[in-house]
């Protein structure tokens, strides 16, 4: 053997060697790595939850008059009744902390971000920007990591129609009981799958919707599971559902 | 591989170790960015429409 090819030969090894180690690397960072990443950002966002929800209480909470748009065909002659008023809270500022999401069913409890950029999602789930904030009517939007970061939203396969999800805000406890999902999304096991860029999922709603969203199938991001539930419960609930 | 770095460099010994700490945290910095990107394929986060 000519010491020109044993040379190759041992270049090809180590360059082998080499990329074994990166890949075992890149393996260790994303399943383990990230996870101790989002383990202090949520210490850190958990210690300011209390405080943020005292200045989000005196800045960006108020009672407002709540007038549901009015349904012409349903109801031609509505009766407006006496004035209904809702706890209106308004969105804070993007990466802050400003509510605790608790499923039960699957062991969850976590902080929950203002915005659902890379490097948000990467402290916890995020909160859309635009959407309404959880208890408010409409369609609240957040989104979570399935695999990595935590996985905070790893077990949400395992949410059925009845389900509860608490998510404490400034102003309260909002319960959210699971509903069926849709048809034009549901696959055999009963769960919403859509393409990434299937807006639908997000748009405005009657009621008041909770929203979660997250990568599927595990380990890739082809995919969006869709998990929506509907508010039963919290400061908001009577004004908003005496309305529907 | 360390060691033929180590001997390739000029300057005194401890000139030849820093030089050698900067390029591999250099070396590591490149590699967290790649994993970070290439993380991206596994799990975006689960955004809609973002």
């Amino acid at each position: 053997m000519s010491p020109r090819l044993i040379r190759i030969i041992r270049g090809a090894g180590w360059s082998l060697i080499w990329a074994g180690v990166y890949l075992m690397g890149f393996v260790a960072y994303q399943l383990w790595f990230t996870n101790l990443l989002t383990a202090r950002d949520q210490s850190a966002l958990a210690a300011s939850l209390e405080q943020n929800f005292a200045v989000a209480v005196s800045n960006r909470v108020e009672e407002v008059p709540y007038e549901p748009i009015p349904d012409p065909v349903a109801d031609p002659d509505p009766d407006p009744g006496p004035p209904r008023i809702l706890l209106q809270e308004a969105e804070g500022p993007a990466g802050e902390a400003f509510a605790q999401i608790r499923i039960a069913k699957i062991d969850l409890d976590v902080t929950i971000i203002e915005g659902v950029r890379r490097r948000d999602l990467k402290k916890g789930p995020g909160h859309l920007s635009g959407s309404p904030l959880p208890g408010q009517p409409g369609n609240s939007v957040i989104s979570g990591h399935r695999t990595t970061y935590g996985a905070p939203f790893g077990s949400l396969d395992k949410l059925q129609p009845g389900d509860r999800i608490e998510v404490e805000t400034a102003i309260g406890v909002h319960v959210y009981e699971v509903r069926e999902a849709p048809e034009q999304c549901r696959d055999e096991d009963g769960r919403c799958i859509v393409r990434p860029t299937d807006l639908w999922v997000i748009e405005p709603r009657e009621s008041a919707w909770l929203t979660l969203t997250t990568c599927h199938p595990k380990f890739s991001s082809r995919r969006r599971l869709i998990v929506f539930a509907e508010l039963i419960e919290g400061p908001n609930a009577d004004v908003i559902l005496a309305s529907a | 591989m360390i060691k033929a770095i180590y001997l390739w460099l000029p300057g005194p010994s401890a000139a030849r170790v820093a030089i050698m700490l900067v390029i591999a945290w250099l070396l590591l910095v490149v590699v967290v960015w790649s994993y970070e990107l290439l993380g991206d394929f596994l799990d975006t986060g689960g955004a809609v429409g973002e």
